[in-house]
């Protein structure tokens, strides 16, 4: 019952974050809220296994990996709001006028996805979460000029792979 | 100083910790060279767009607290190890369906920070039109018809249909 408790306080601490963090990459309500969900009660599997030293890095983490697979499996289509869930093939190159913050979504969602997971975990607590660069260093276990190097590689691998997407948009 | 060892400085720069000093002698030295500051530019913008995907700011109650009898509700042919996660699975569940229920009948509390987005409105529900939620027989028939799939899926998706 102890276990339950904890798996429920995890919950009731974590769960706006979790749907927060989806929601950044994903941009909709109910895609967020799957994803959230499945989060938890992926969290509520690896309780029964090992409970993670760090909930709140695990629960960041998973929600990161969760929401670059969902964004990936939709890159290429589009659900129109039609009750019978139409889905329209796009081409992935294509942006429509009216879906640059859509488009920015799924190719920041690309570059995280290239990232390596420190330098995903760090980036987006720096920029999502706000943390220090020593909380991040305690956080992941690592040093501060450490937490600071990932940092930079990582928002110098994101703006190339933006830069190779939309040329020169974000980068030099 | 050799641009390398201006690496980490950039890096408090970027991430809004360096102090007024080491913020002036970072822009001392890109003001005279130009790969550090068009490197500095160029990030900055990457994490603008970063920043611009802002999450919104909704009121949905996550609280788990009211649907404690749920938790107490397991289906028949359940296994005993998963018991008791099936149950906090359904409480959980509740709660984001309630969340749902809740975003979409009281959308006019919802703010949201960032530009509107193409999403489609959310299909509303009324409550004192809605029929009575079973989240408990939506599990257990879940759980008859399939087996091998997820029940908490199928359960939620039992309960969110119109």
């Amino acid at each position: 019952m102890d276990a339950n408790h904890s798996v429920l306080r995890t919950f009731n601490e974590h769960s706006r974050e979790v749907y927060s963090w989806a929601y950044r990459l994903l941009g909709r309500h109910h895609d967020a809220l799957d994803v959230a969900q499945d989060v938890f009660v992926r969290w509520m599997q690896q309780c029964a296994l090992q409970p993670p030293r760090q909930p709140r890095a695990w629960l960041r983490q998973v929600t990161m990996h969760r929401s670059i697979d969902f964004c990936r499996s939709k890159s290429a289509q589009r659900i129109r709001g039609s009750p019978l869930g139409e889905v329209e093939q796009v081409d992935k190159q294509e942006v429509r006028p009216g879906d640059e913050q859509t488009a920015l979504r799924n190719e920041l969602s690309a570059a995280l996805g290239r990232l390596s997971e420190l330098q995903r975990n760090v980036l987006v607590s720096k920029v999502y979460d706000e943390m220090t660069f020593a909380q991040i260093a305690q956080e992941q276990g690592i040093s501060v000029s450490t937490a600071k190097t990932h940092y930079l590689r990582a928002i110098r691998a994101a703006r190339d792979h933006l830069n190779a997407r939309w040329g020169n948009e974000v980068g030099p | 100083m050799s641009c390398s060892e201006y690496e980490l400085l950039m890096a408090d720069v970027l991430g809004g910790e360096a102090s007024a000093d080491d913020r002036g002698r970072f822009e001392a030295h890109c003001a005279t060279c130009e790969p550090c500051r068009v490197e500095y530019e160029s990030a900055r913008r990457t994490l603008d767009a970063m920043r611009s995907l802002r999450a919104p700011e909704v009121v949905v109650p996550f609280d788990v607290s009211g649907f404690s009898q749920a938790a107490r509700i397991a289906p028949r042919r359940a296994n005993r190890k998963f018991g008791p996660l099936l149950r906090i699975a359904a409480v959980i569940a509740i709660s984001f369906a309630a969340g749902y229920l809740y975003h979409a009948a009281w959308a006019g509390r919802v703010v949201v920070l960032d530009q509107p987005s193409p999403e489609p409105a959310p299909r509303h529900i009324a409550p004192s039109s809605a029929p009575p939620l079973n989240f408990e027989t939506a599990l257990a028939r879940a759980h008859s018809r399939n087996p091998s799939r997820s029940e908490l899926g199928k359960a939620m998706s039992a309960v969110l249909r119109p």
